[in-house]
């Protein structure tokens, strides 16, 4: 998967971009947003307790791999957004799946060996969609895009809001 | 809403997830199009002529001979393979992807290598890289919202 700064920039962004637009997309929302983009992330659990051990601890076959799927981005951005005032939940919900769902979409476009990627859209189907093997996350100019991207786009909106302030 | 009530809700979620995670690594060797690393593995010679994918980690290469061992983590632990016609460019302690064929002798004829990182160094720079986005998602989320104590949820900062 794409590191986890080029996932949450990502996200960043095209929700700024799409607030240009969309009043509604405010900046407490990119912010959620952001954080719904670390969701598949969470994955990398397994580096600080492997899947052996947890399948070990409860006797039945365990991955983490659902977390990095489509099963796994709704549920835990249902998990987070029980954390949200009630009335915020929709708009909470919304924006995590928004941000989980780009990230996975992204992990999708990178290098495989066989141009198919991860069944990402477990549970709902097995099937690996085909890649256009844009990119290998550990090329620093993966990172380095998503970086330089965000500022430009950070300077952008910068500008837009003091324009509208102005008006 | 009421803590209990979201404890509740909380706790269906978490079940759920846990019968995810049950259910894909009980069913992923019937549903992937190819044998999983811990397959391998566990039959080897009953999977000779079968095509795969596996991630592993460089332990020696033989650029004359293209040729390469790789280790390869299974849930029943790490496993060395041979890959015949291996071209990548990665050092010792780098991570590949082999598409290609099981042969004999827990061989792997590659049709293709690709390069995950490309020494050991990579993963470090990912680990690196990732925890700046995890500062950058804290920072950003808390200047817009805050947690409140009292109720125990977030609410946006310059609300009241």
């Amino acid at each position: 998967m794409a590191d986890l700064l080029t996932h949450v920039l990502t996200v960043y962004v095209l929700l700024t971009v799409a607030s240009w637009r969309v009043d509604a997309v405010a900046p407490r929302w990119v912010a959620v947003g952001m954080g719904g983009a670390a969701i598949p992330d969470l994955v990398k659990v397994h580096i600080a307790v492997d899947d052996s051990l947890v399948e070990g601890a409860i006797g039945l076959p365990f991955a983490y791999a659902p977390v990095s799927s489509l099963g796994g981005v709704l549920l835990v951005a249902g998990a987070l957004t029980l954390a949200f005032e009630r009335r915020y939940w929709r708009c909470a919900y919304g924006f995590l799946v928004a941000g989980g769902l780009t990230s996975l979409v992204l992990d999708g476009l990178r290098v495989f060996a066989d141009g198919r990627s991860n069944p990402w859209l477990y549970p709902v189907t097995w099937w690996q969609p085909p890649t256009p093997e844009l990119y290998v996350t550990s090329d620093p100019r993966v990172a380095a895009v998503a970086v330089a991207l965000a500022v430009a786009v950070s300077y952008v909106d910068s500008r837009f809001r003091s324009d509208e302030t102005r008006q | 809403m009421r803590l209990i009530v979201r404890l509740a809700a909380l706790a269906v979620i978490v079940a759920a997830l846990g019968g995810l995670s049950v259910h894909y690594d009980a069913t992923e060797e019937e549903r992937l199009p190819y044998p999983t690393a811990t397959e391998i593995n566990a039959e080897y010679d009953a999977h000779v002529g079968q095509e795969t994918r596996v991630f592993g980690t460089i332990r020696s290469s033989n650029d004359a001979a293209d040729r390469a061992t790789i280790e390869v983590d299974s849930d029943a632990g790490c496993y060395e393979l041979t890959v015949r016609n291996f071209d990548a460019d990665v050092r010792r302690g780098g991570t590949v992807q082999v598409y290609g064929v099981l042969e004999a002798d827990r061989t792997i004829d590659a049709h293709r290598v690709t390069v995950v990182n490309p020494s050991a160094r990579s993963a470090l720079y990912k680990y690196a890289v990732s925890a700046v986005g995890a500062a950058l998602v804290l920072v950003v989320f808390f200047r817009e919202w805050r947690f409140d104590t009292d109720s125990l949820v977030f609410e946006v900062r310059d609300d009241g």
